[in-house]
Parts: C-alpha cells; structure tokens; sequence
C-alpha cells in the first residue's frame, strides 16, 4: 500500500553550542510520517525528541545549529528563511505546546491570542473572526465559547487551555500535528480529556501527527506507528503492536519494565551527558547484555521486518 | 484590594514616626547649642549676651524634655509649619514648596532617560544575545556602574557644556538646563533598568506563550509587541518605581554639582550652615516623599496584573 | 541565522587570569602607597596644575603635588573605610539575619519591618541624615554608611538561615538538646558565611562610590585626608584650566571598582553554576 509521505526526515543533526562543549541533541536521525499517521516519538527527558519537533518548526534556541533535511509535502524545509517558515508554523503545520498552563500568555485576553492564529490564517474581519473563534471552540467542545473568548487564561484549566490551544491549531489547515508532551505532569482524568483532544483534532482535520511524549503507555494507545529516542538517536522503530508485543532494545524492554503495572523496576545508571557521548552504543554502560562489541562499535539501525527497525548489536 | 491599600497605609504610619524622630533629633542631638547658632545668625555683632542666649533658648523651648520639644515639632509639621529658617528667616515649608519642583522635574527627566536608555539597550542587549552588540553593551555596563555620578556630571560638564558649549554648565534657568543633569542622573541609575529589560526578554522569549505564538506563525516583531512588551511591562513598572527612589536620592548629588535650586542643594547647605529646622524640614520631607512612592508602587502593582485585580483564581 | 561565538570555559578562565592579575597590581599600588610614594604630600607652587608628563603621570594639583601618588592614597582612605564599613555592616547583618531566620514569628516579622524601611531609602539621603545628626568627620562617615550597609547582608543571612534550620543536621542537634545559641553558633553560622562572600565582594565597591560620592559633597573623609571624592572636588574648580584633574581619579576609581565587582561576579558563578546554565 502506497500512501503519501507528509514528514520526511533524513540525517538530521542538532547541537546546541556551549561554553562547555557542543550539546549534540539530535544525531543523524531518520524518521518519515505518513498521510493521516499519527507517529509516537518516545523518550526520557533530555534525550532530544522536543529538539526534534522544534527542528522541524525552525524555533529552536538561537545557539543551536542543524543541518540534515527536512521534507515536507514535498519542499525542503531546511534552507528556508524564517519569513517562509512562517507560511508554514501556524498553517501547514499545527502545534499543540508541552506545558499548556504556560504556553498562553497570562496578560492577553483569550480572544486576542485566538484571532492571531485566525489572523495569520487569512483576512477575516471583526465579527467574522469572532464567528469563527467561536466555530473553532465549538469544535473542541467548548460549551461556552463566548464566556472564554473574554477571560484571561488563568481562569482556564489546564485542559481547557490545552482545547484553546488545539483550537488554535485547527485554524489553519494542517497536514502535520505536532504535539509535544501534551500529558506531561497531567493527572488521569485530564489525560484521558487530552487523548480526546487529539481525537477531536484528527476528526476535524485528517492530519497526520508527531506525538512526543515519555509516557509509554499514552502512546501505545494513541499512535499507529512509534520510534524510540535514547541520547539523541533513534533506538527502535516500528509499528504499534510491533513495539509493544516485541520490543528489541534492551532500553525499550528497561521501559516498559519500569511502567507501574510491571512492578516499577528502574533501568540502572543515568543517560549519558550529551556533550561527552560514549563509545560504541550509547546504551551500553547500562545494558545487561552488552558485549566488548558493544563498547567498542556504534550500532546502526538493522530491520528485523519490513516495519521494524532497532539499533542494537544483540537482538 | 480596597483591604489591601489599606493595609499597605496603616503599615507607613510607624515608618512616617521613625522619619519624624530621627529628623527631630538632628537638632537635640548635634554637638553645639543651636539658641548660640541661632543667635548668631540674628544677631551677627551681638556678642555671646546670656540674656539674648536665655531669650533664644526659651524661644526654641530647648528646656523642654526630649519628648515634649518632638511632640511641639511633630504637632507642627503635621499642621503644615516646618517652623523658620535660623538663616534666613523664612517659613521652612515655603522655601520647601518653592524648590520641591525642580527637584521633582530633575527626577522625572532623569527617570525618563534612565527607562529610555534602559529599554533600548536592554532590548539590543537580549535581541543580540552573545553577539558582539550584547558584549559591548555588558561591558560598559559594567564600567559605568564603576562610575560615581559626580564624576559622570563633571565630565559631562566639561564636554558638554565648556568645550561644546551646548547647555550651560550652572544653574537653572530654562527646562533645557534639565537636560544634561537628566541625563547623567537617568544614566547612572539605568544599570538596573538595562540588565532587568535584558533578563525579562530573555525570559519570556523562552517561555511557553512566545513558543506557542512562534508556532503560530507569528514574527519575532509581532510577538515582542503584542506578547513580550506586556508582559515585561510589570518588572518595568516595579522597578521604575524603585528608580524613582533612586533618582530622588542621586538628584541629591546632581543638584549640587550642577546647582539647581532643588531641595537637595538647599539641604546640603543647611547641613553645612547648622540651619537645623531647614535640614529637619527637609530630611522629613525628603523620608515622605520615598514612603510615599513606595506606596505607591505598591498599590500600583496591584492593578496591572490582571491575575492580582481578579482576586480570586476562579475557573470558569 | 546570526553569527556569534561561545566563550569557551577555557577562554573564559584565561580572561578571568589577565583581570585579576590586573587587580592585584592596582590592590598592590593601593595597599602599599605610602611606601611606595612617600611624597605624594609635597607641596611644591612651582608645579601648580602641569599637565600629564612623564614625571607626573596624571598632572600636578593646585598645590603641585603629584596626582598619580595621590590618587593611590587616596584609594588606600576609600579601600581602607570601605572594609571597614562591610566588617561592621557585616557583623550586623549576620546578627540580624540570623536572629530574624532563626526565631522566626513576631522577631522575624519586626526585623522584616525595619529591613524594609532601611532599604526603601537611597544611602545617599539615609547616611547625610545621620551625618547632619552625629557631625561631619571620618568616623561619622563610617557609622553612617554602615548603618545603611547592613541590610543587604541580614536579607541573604535570613534566607540562608531558615533554609538550614530545616536542615538534617540542625533538626538533629535540637532534638539531642542543643540550645540555640549553640545551633545557631556551631551549625548555622558557618554554613550561612560562603553564600554572603559574593554579596560582600561587590559590597567592597559599592562602600568605594559611596564613600567618595558623600566625600565629594563634603560630609565624608575630611582635609588632609587624601581620598578620591576629595580629590575630585578641588579638580572640580579648575574644570576650565585643568580637566585633566579629572580623568587619572576617574580611571582608577573606576577601574579598581569594576575589578572588584568582576571578582564578586565570579564568585558568585563559582558558586551557583546553575545561573550559567540557565543562559544557554
């Protein structure tokens, strides 16, 4: 089955410069998203999968650099200037932040921030932006859209701020989602509002989404298709049921070991500094299987079907 | 909120007693008999007449105990008499109203240079972070804080006004002469409006919202004015509050070197010639004025933030 | 995308190297002055007000003495004053700090009180009050600008102190019966001492300025003393004649200033790597 390519990343670097070396955040990374897939990117914090989303956007830190390619629809998105990133952030591309309670300015009426995205998106005008606003809220299920058009964020919860984000997103007409831990410090209820947000969204456009995210679980649930991040490289690609009936990684099985109902057994030592990054497999000083192979050589990703990809020596 | 504002005024009033007390006891306290400097200053040829001193001792009423001589001045300032020159003669409070304005105008000039300088550099310095721009500006920061204001005055005068000769270099005879005292006040007190503006932008640039405007396909200009400015706003109101204070406090210095008729020259010569009730009068109103600023900060502070004025975090 | 560089840290030690290299030779001019130039009070009317030479690196006074020698000692009164003023404003902020984190409640909210009156004032206008109240004259100079100084030290120790007192290794010592003179004397004190050596650092500059600002408007160090504020105030009357008067004081004041600070500021990144990384 043939289905177009919306996201195609190939040999993506990204490194922060820093007073204490270069921060090699993203390494020569591979991954592409299809029409209407919605893609898991996983990881512990700090392994550089937030990079990723923001190296796609081209919002990254002024200090960083990365080089690579970026496809979208088709146009190269790495040599673009930040004006004709804008075509796309906001129209092409929508973008769910990771911390909803911050990721609205709290001095801005609600109104305001929503008509940017409506503004961005076209010339509708005064009442119009307002019936569209409106549209757009109804569409998250907002039960009374004019009632937080006029407040200020903080009378939102946090799951409300995140629909009026979503909101936001759904303004344009985005082929790609973007979402970055949107159940990031959320309690259990609000997550399960937060997997209807994006079901909603996915009604409503189509589109096909990344979604980044550490919670192992939200994203078996959730995605069609997950890549696992460990030190700033892709460990473990492959589909849904791929990942969770037969992960490969020793990191990926250390993970799912580690989830509540599998008795909380941490994975032993810390993930390696970014700066310093080890010999061989960058797992390896916290592998059990690992071998002199294994401290010596740097893995590349191998198949091991037609969907599933893993980096490791010892399968 | 009305509670609050309450709260702040009833809490000054001890602070307005300790000012008062501390202002009165320039007089008790200093060494020397000031009936002897009074009379001098009346009676310049009268020689030392211990009948005149007696005479000049039951006027000031410095037989009195402590507290009912601060009672007598205290009931007096409150009613608006701040008593007489010893030089002159003069109601303390007249002479008080008539340069209380320049020293205001001084502090207001050099308050807006010191925001005008702090937002433009502090914003170079946070949209050019790192850059040689960013660098520059950082190191003369540092130099100027090294700088007293006196110094900066006199090489500003020098420049400024005896080699250009653009303003005059003394006195005070058209808002223009506000200028260069403006500026070297505004100048040497913008070290912390600059690092502040700096800080603030580049905290919020990576905060949440301004992610999420970029995302939206906002640029860098749209999202300083419409997202960055108000917020920075806040620590800007706070702190030009604060500089005001520090402004009134280097308009001190600034008057006299560039002798302006502000209540600081006055005081500093009151001091020197002994003129207790002037440097009381002075002292006191110069402590209100502060607590009166502070106050109002404080109650300022309360009506920007909309998150403060709701009161309440209700959620809808 | 902008072009920029990153200091590495290496770079930035080899920085740090060349100023405090540069600091130590002007602490060393400062400190040892009258040795080094024990004629810097000739009077001599012959050499009124020359301009910078060879002999005279910063000019001659009214008087014709040399400014250079001058201005070191007259950095030796400011430098000298000034760590006397941080020794007592030290002393009593540590007191105060301490007592106020450590007793907490009402002692605490009155302490508080009083930090916030001391701090809404501008040293300036604070230290001439208390000058026109006790006289004019060195002494005063000192009482008056460490009575103002104190503040900044008792906030620091305060928050230190209520930070340790939750501490492990206090809670202990309390529960095994210690008083609190003891606590606070054996455990608290030495541990709240290392997060005020930045503050104290840049306090060391701060008490220079003020000094030579209440100097220059005659209620500070007083004839014969040399000291710059001083120094300045006479050069002031000769700004038409002799503004070169103006710029050797300028310099070393300035410079002398602008290295401590330097000082206090690595200090306090040394210690708080933490603010470092925040910037990235």
């Amino acid at each position: 089955m043939q289905t177009e390519t919306v996201l195609k990343i190939t040999n993506l670097n990204t490194y922060f410069q820093t007073p204490d070396g270069n921060v090699s955040a993203v390494c020569e990374l591979d991954i592409e998203i299809k029409k209407g897939e919605i893609l898991g990117l996983i990881g512990e914090t700090g392994c550089g999968k937030s990079v990723l989303g923001e190296s796609v956007l081209k919002v990254l830190p002024y200090n960083a650099i990365s080089t690579g390619s970026i496809v979208f629809e088709g146009g190269e998105l790495m040599g673009l200037k930040q004006k004709q990133m804008r075509e796309i952030r906001g129209r092409k591309i929508a973008v769910i932040p990771q911390n909803p309670s911050e990721a609205l300015n709290p001095l801005v009426k609600n109104k305001k921030q929503i008509y940017e995205a409506i503004d961005h998106n076209g010339k509708a005008k005064g009442m119009e932006k307002k019936k569209q606003s409106i549209r757009l809220l109804q569409k998250m299920h907002f039960k009374e859209p004019e009632k937080v058009l006029e407040s200020y964020p903080h009378r939102l919860s946090g799951g409300m701020k995140q629909r009026v984000l979503a909101a936001m997103g759904l303004c344009g007409n985005p082929s790609l989602l973007i979402a970055d831990e949107p159940t990031k410090g959320l309690d259990a209820i609000v997550r399960s509002q937060v997997i209807e947000t994006l079901m909603l969204f996915k009604e409503n456009t189509g589109t096909a989404m990344m979604l980044i995210t550490h919670d192992l679980n939200f994203a078996t649930k959730v995605c069609n298709r997950i890549a696992v991040m460990y030190a700033g490289e892709l460990i473990e690609v492959g589909t849904c049921y791929e990942i969770f009936k037969n992960p490969i990684h020793p990191y990926l099985m250390g993970l799912f070991l580690a989830q509540p109902e599998n008795g909380l057994i941490p994975i032993d030592g810390v993930s390696p500094s970014l700066i310093n990054l080890p010999q061989g497999c960058r797992f390896h000083d916290r592998c059990k299987k690992a071998s002199e192979k294994c401290k010596r050589f740097h893995p590349e990703m191998k198949k091991t079907t037609l969907t599933h990809e893993v980096r490791c020596w010892n399968p | 909120m009305k509670k609050i504002i309450i709260n702040r005024m009833l809490m000054i009033v001890p602070t307005v007693i300790t000012i008062a007390f501390l202002a009165f006891s320039i007089m008790y306290f200093s060494p020397g008999n000031p009936a002897e400097i009074l009379m001098r200053y009346r009676n310049p040829e009268g020689g030392t007449d211990p009948a005149a001193l007696a005479h000049y001792e039951e006027m000031l009423g410095l037989d009195d105990p402590f507290f009912t001589q601060f009672e007598n001045w205290f009931t007096g300032v409150l009613g608006g008499d701040f008593g007489e020159s010893f030089k002159t003669g003069n109601p303390v409070n007249e002479e008080f109203f008539y340069r209380i304005g320049y020293t205001l105008m001084l502090s207001f000039t050099g308050l807006a240079f010191s925001l005008l300088i702090g937002i433009t550099l502090g914003f170079l310095s946070a949209e050019f972070k790192d850059s040689w721009i960013d660098n520059f500006l950082r190191f003369t920061q540092s130099i100027k804080m090294s700088i007293p204001s006196f110094w900066l005055a006199l090489f500003f005068i020098y420049v400024f006004a005896t080699q250009l000769k653009w303003f005059s270099a003394f006195g005070y005879n058209s808002p223009k002469d506000l200028i260069l005292p403006g500026l070297v006040l505004g100048l040497s007190n913008s070290s912390r409006m600059v690092r502040l503006v700096r800080t603030c932008i580049l905290e919020e640039k990576s905060s949440g919202y301004v992610y999420t405007a970029r995302v939206k396909g906002l640029s860098e200009i749209q999202i300083f004015f419409k997202h960055i400015l108000k917020n920075i706003t806040l620590p800007i109101i706070t702190l030009t509050g604060v500089s005001l204070v520090s402004m009134i406090g280097g308009s001190l210095i600034i008057e006299n070197i560039f002798g302006l008729p502000g209540i600081g020259t006055y005081l500093v010569s009151a001091i020197v010639a002994k003129d207790y009730p002037v440097s009381m009068g002075f002292l006191f109103a110069y402590g209100i004025i502060i607590v009166l600023i502070n106050l109002f900060i404080d109650v300022l502070y309360q009506f920007v933030d909309p998150r403060v004025r709701d009161g309440a975090n209700a959620e809808i | 995308m902008r072009k920029f560089k990153v200091k590495t840290k290496k770079q930035q030690k080899n920085l740090i190297w060349v100023w405090s290299g540069l600091l130590f030779i002007l602490l060393t001019l400062i400190i040892f002055s009258p040795y080094i130039f024990p004629e810097s009070n000739t009077i001599n009317y012959s050499l009124q007000l020359q301009k910078p030479s060879i002999l005279h690196w910063f000019g001659t006074d009214e008087f014709g003495r040399d400014l250079f020698s001058r201005v070191f000692n007259g950095m030796r009164t400011s430098l000298m004053y000034s760590l006397i003023i941080e020794a007592i404003a030290l002393i009593i902020g540590l007191i105060i700090g301490l007592l106020s984190g450590y007793m907490g409640g009402k002692v605490d909210g009155f302490l508080n009180y009083i930090m916030n009156v001391f701090q809404a004032f501008p040293t300036t206008i604070a230290a001439i009050a208390l000058i026109a109240v006790l006289g004019t004259g060195d002494t005063t100079l000192i009482i008056a600008l460490s009575v103002m100084g104190w503040v900044a030290y008792a906030r620091i120790v305060r928050s230190e102190t209520l930070i340790f007192k939750e501490r492990d290794f206090v809670l202990g010592a309390r529960a095994s019966g210690g008083s609190s003179a003891y606590i606070l004397g054996k455990h608290i004190f030495p541990n709240v001492l290392l997060p005020i050596l930045p503050l104290a650092t840049l306090m060391i500059g701060h008490g220079i300025m003020a000094i030579a600002s209440l100097s220059f408007l005659g209620f500070g160090v007083q004839p014969p003393n040399a000291e710059i504020g001083l120094m300045l105030k006479d050069s002031a009357m000769f700004i038409n004649r002799a503004p070169w008067l103006l710029v050797g004081p300028g310099i070393v004041l300035a410079m002398v200033v602008a290295l401590i600070n330097a000082l206090g500021d690595a200090i306090r990144d040394k210690m708080d790597p933490q603010k470092q990384m925040i910037e990235i």
